[in-house]
């Protein structure tokens, strides 16, 4: 537990110091959120305004989530890389596994609590949501789904880009662009068909119309069907897999 | 007992041989200098032994058992900086100690003792991104000070610091390692060189001479350096200073040249009244003891520092 421990606390501390990463996960999505509640949203007629603002608020979260393990990951992973310390912790007794979890939880951690603060956001704007215990229950999983798929799209980029800023760009791009084009930014039903169905198998974009679909209702689409479901996980767990694969190789391997 | 020992030991990056069948033994408690230019192997060697890097054969014992085995015992600070600028001092040793395998109670006590035995201790506070380049180095130098650790391999470790703070760096490890703390230091400076106990000359993947500073140096054969610093620099001057060099080829120094030579005090006086006869002037002119790095190059024919740089040159 010690390496793991020692692993969370400093990336932890390490990504709350990081302004770029405080920006593109907290203040990016509490931007996003304003703009929809009082730019998008204001035509909603007001007996769907709450629900609207909920389902903004969601994307929102998911966004956060998403971005934070494309990005604060990668960034993390490719500063130690240029930094060296990876030589130095292979000549430690140091358990790669245990060095990985740390950081990936670290920053997921990270991405929970902001989607925290997004979600008071949300309800402090007036977005609603139609919970029951079982189905928050359920988002969760699908929102800890999510947050694998992304974690292994950050550990692909900072396993693969050494370069610092190289990896904060990517893992911005990658996330801002697939949110525009898979129903995160804008409603599933605005996109076109083959963007719809790409929305239907990105797994962060899925496990969002999924949770979408416990917490509001209809988004378009049933993401409950057993293919939808299976795609949803088995991508998620493909995407983190490559992840850790990628990631033990290129940072761990001894040469 | 031998601290460190290798055997046969082969190196290949694709037909590319950088390791060519090296033995290398070092008993505890010594201090040992691999000295040579980069691209000699040395740094591939220690990483082997450090178990950053696998060899292609040959064998490599810490205390009789494999490096993956040791790393419990062993300190590596590499050439780059590996603190994390982001976080204090304090921060960063704390990583490190847990990472080692100590309790949480253990580290708070052992961190801050060694911040205290290399003066960071006021600085404890304060983010590494604030440290300058020498107190930064002595950070990294307290991760491998834990109270496990027997065996320190440090390569280049005094990378981009000024000479003061390299002798200040050296001076903390003479002061704080244990007499029983094996050093293996990976260098192509003289100076740092001789501090070891025992230094091995290293090029194109073997040791080619091994022995003492005193050793090597007297060993080499040469007597005398005299350095000289002239008006101007070129052909015409380096044939004139040639006429008095006792090896084959006279070195360039960054303020002038080297000439090797026997004898000193009538040669001197030869080389300024020729030097003037030609219508150039001696700024300065003084013999000194030969250095390690004057041993390689009679060894090899090669200059340490000037391959050196050469390679770091092509690099960038």
């Amino acid at each position: 537990m010690n390496q793991l421990s020692a692993t969370f606390i400093k990336v932890l501390k390490d990504t709350y110091r990081n302004k770029s990463a405080l920006f593109w996960v907290i203040a990016w999505p509490a931007i996003w959120l304003l703009l929809a509640v009082f730019v998008f949203l204001r035509q909603v007629p007001p007996e769907y305004a709450a629900l609207a603002k909920g389902q903004s608020t969601i994307s929102m979260v998911t966004f956060s989530i998403m971005v934070s393990g494309m990005t604060s990951l990668p960034a993390n992973i490719s500063e130690d890389r240029q930094r060296g310390l990876f030589q130095k912790l292979k000549t430690m007794p140091v358990q790669p596994y245990k060095e990985a979890i740390g950081k990936i939880l670290a920053v997921l951690t990270f991405g929970l609590a902001s989607a925290a603060i997004i979600i008071i956001i949300g309800l402090l704007l007036g977005g609603r949501f139609n919970i029951t215990l079982i189905n928050l229950l359920k988002s969760l999983g699908f929102l800890f789904l999510g947050t694998l798929a992304s974690a292994g799209v950050g550990l692909v980029i900072g396993s693969l880009i050494k370069n610092i800023q190289g990896a904060i760009m990517t893992g911005v791009g990658i996330a801002v662009v697939t949110s525009a084009i898979s129903g995160v930014f804008f409603e599933y039903s605005m996109l076109p068909a083959v963007l719809q169905k790409f929305s239907q198998i990105w797994p962060m974009s899925a496990a969002n119309s999924v949770i979408i679909n416990y917490l509001i209702g209809d988004i378009g689409y049933n993401p409950l069907t057993s293919l939808n479901l299976f795609l949803t996980i088995a991508i998620s767990l493909l995407f983190f897999t490559i992840g850790v694969v990628l990631y033990t190789v290129y940072c761990w391997r001894s040469e | 007992m031998q601290a460190i020992e290798v055997r046969n030991l082969i190196k290949k990056y694709d037909k590319i041989k950088v390791l060519d069948n090296l033995d290398l033994i070092i008993n505890e408690g010594e201090f040992y200098c691999l000295m040579g230019p980069n691209g000699s192997g040395k740094t591939t060697l220690s990483s082997i032994i450090a178990s950053i890097k696998k060899p292609t054969s040959g064998k490599v014992k810490i205390f009789g058992k494999r490096p993956e085995q040791s790393k419990s015992l062993i300190g590596y600070i590499p050439q780059e900086n590996f603190s994390d600028p982001n976080l204090t001092a304090l921060e960063n040793l704390y990583y490190f100690a847990r990472m080692l395998g100590y309790s949480n109670k253990d580290t708070k006590a052992i961190a801050q003792e060694l911040l205290k035995k290399v003066g960071l201790f006021e600085d404890r506070n304060k983010k590494v991104s604030k440290f300058s380049g020498g107190m930064r180095k002595k950070l990294e130098l307290t991760t491998i000070l834990f109270p496990r650790i027997k065996i320190f391999i440090l390569d280049e470790p005094t990378t981009g610091l000024d000479p003061a703070a390299r002798r200040n760096f050296f001076g903390l490890i003479d002061e704080l390692k244990d007499k029983s703390t094996t050093v293996l230091l990976i260098s192509h400076i003289g100076s740092d060189a001789e501090l070891a106990s025992k230094v091995g000359l290293m090029d194109s993947g073997k040791i080619i001479a091994e022995g003492t500073p005193d050793e090597l140096k007297n060993g080499s054969g040469l007597k005398n350096v005299i350095n000289i610093e002239v008006s101007v620099k070129n052909e015409k001057i380096k044939n004139i200073l040639n006429g008095f060099n006792k090896e084959e080829e006279l070195l360039e120094t960054d303020e002038g040249y080297k000439i090797y030579a026997n004898e000193t005090s009538e040669v001197i006086p030869e080389i300024v009244r020729a030097v003037e006869s030609n219508g150039y002037k001696v700024l300065q002119i003084g013999s000194v003891m030969p250095s390690l790095e004057d041993a390689f190059f009679k060894l090899t024919g090669k200059k340490v520092r000037e391959a050196t740089e050469k390679l770091e040159g092509a690099k960038k």
